[in-house]
């Protein structure tokens, strides 16, 4: 009876494991970052690269067809506006220190990736997408060593 | 009919523009307020209040609401914590930031970034009302009213004028101290802060400001 409960156990484990394992395959980027296109989706971000850290707010919103969002910090002193169109990310209302050309050319390479139909945890263009927890996920930029954090606050 | 509709909301838009028009504010006007905001701020050991944020972004055409906690102590020591929808700290303790989340601590001195100076500045002025004569970095325009009195700062400089249009403080014209902080930023965007329950020159711990 014992061994039999402890089989069924097992069974159930492996059943869950490869329940989420399918649901992370299938995962992405788009449907990680934006749960209900009809609100907006908030974050609090952290950018790490190298031994730089900051943090900031990202908002994003599906308006005139097209996704759009703002990058700011805690105050709301905003560093870009962006907007996804045919696929690909540009950058708006940059703020000058930031407004630097290799900035903007990383920046707007990661935020693309970020809304393309790329699948959870595979790497592409030296890009990957992590799954940390229900509220939080990570995007990886292996070849800049850049590191976005995205933890939801849109409960 | 169309006439006296349009009749009907030009009466309507004067009547709104007319009652809350501030007017600029005299040379002796000027000289008053200077004066009162001044001698507040002199005398201002400490300040606790409450605030909440309202952030416009034009291109989403939405508001975005936070709240928390401000500490100010003489010396340049401030402690801005938000507590609502997100959680985070920012301390100024004379030449270092502290930038805290809920996963993250970053430590910065502001004399290292232009920016980080610009920041810590506003942000004071904002808090303790001074800097109402700095017409090296801001051409200054005074409004006048019994209950608000109005300071609007225009950038001079090119880097303030690329994030800001115009920083707006509105003092209360019975306690003299801020009330409310408008950032204006060229396209279109806008921060709102209001700032109450103040509580001036109560006891703060020091340790509100340690930046370890």
């Amino acid at each position: 009876m014992t061994r039999l409960k402890t089989h069924i156990l097992g069974l159930i484990s492996i059943c869950s494991w490869l329940a989420v394992s399918c649901k992370a395959v299938h995962e992405t980027p788009v449907a990680m970052l934006v749960t209900n296109a009809t609100k907006l989706s908030k974050y609090q971000m952290r950018i790490k690269t190298g031994q730089a850290e900051v943090t900031g707010v990202l908002i994003i919103k599906y308006i005139d067809d097209q996704w759009r969002g703002s990058l700011m910090n805690e105050f709301g002193v905003k560093a870009f506006d962006f907007a996804i169109s045919k696929g690909k990310c540009s950058l708006l209302n940059v703020i000058p220190f930031l407004d630097k050309w290799y900035i903007r050319r990383t920046v707007e390479s990661d935020f693309t990736f970020l809304f393309r139909d790329a699948p959870h945890g595979k790497m592409r263009k030296n890009k990957q997408l992590i799954r940390i927890n229900d509220n939080a996920f990570m995007l990886r930029n292996e070849k800049r060593n850049i590191e976005y954090q995205f933890q939801s606050f849109d409960l | 009919m169309e006439k006296k509709i349009f009749l009907l909301l030009l009466f309507v838009t004067l009547f709104e523009l007319t009652s809350f028009a501030q007017t600029p504010a005299t040379a002796d006007q000027q000289m008053l307020m200077r004066r009162q905001i001044t001698d507040v701020s002199e005398k201002m050991e400490s300040l606790i209040c409450d605030f909440e944020q309202t952030k416009k972004l034009s291109i989403l055409n939405e508001q975005i609401l936070s709240k928390g906690k401000i500490y100010y102590l003489k010396n340049n020591r401030l402690r801005f914590e938000y507590f609502s929808p997100y959680s985070y700290i920012f301390i100024l303790n004379d030449q270092k930031i502290l930038f805290q989340t809920e996963n993250s601590k970053n430590v910065v001195d502001v004399k290292s970034n232009r920016f980080f100076q610009e920041i810590a500045k506003i942000m004071l002025n904002g808090v303790n009302g001074s800097g109402l004569t700095d017409f090296k970095n801001f051409t200054v325009r005074y409004y006048w009213d019994e209950k608000k009195w109005d300071v609007i700062f225009v950038p001079l400089k090119k880097e303030m004028k690329q994030m800001f249009s115009s920083i707006k403080l509105t003092f209360n014209a019975n306690d003299f101290m801020v009330d409310r902080i408008e950032m204006d930023e060229p396209n279109g965007d806008k921060t709102i802060m209001r700032l109450t329950n103040k509580k001036l020159n109560d006891k703060i711990e020091d340790t509100y400001f340690r930046i370890n």
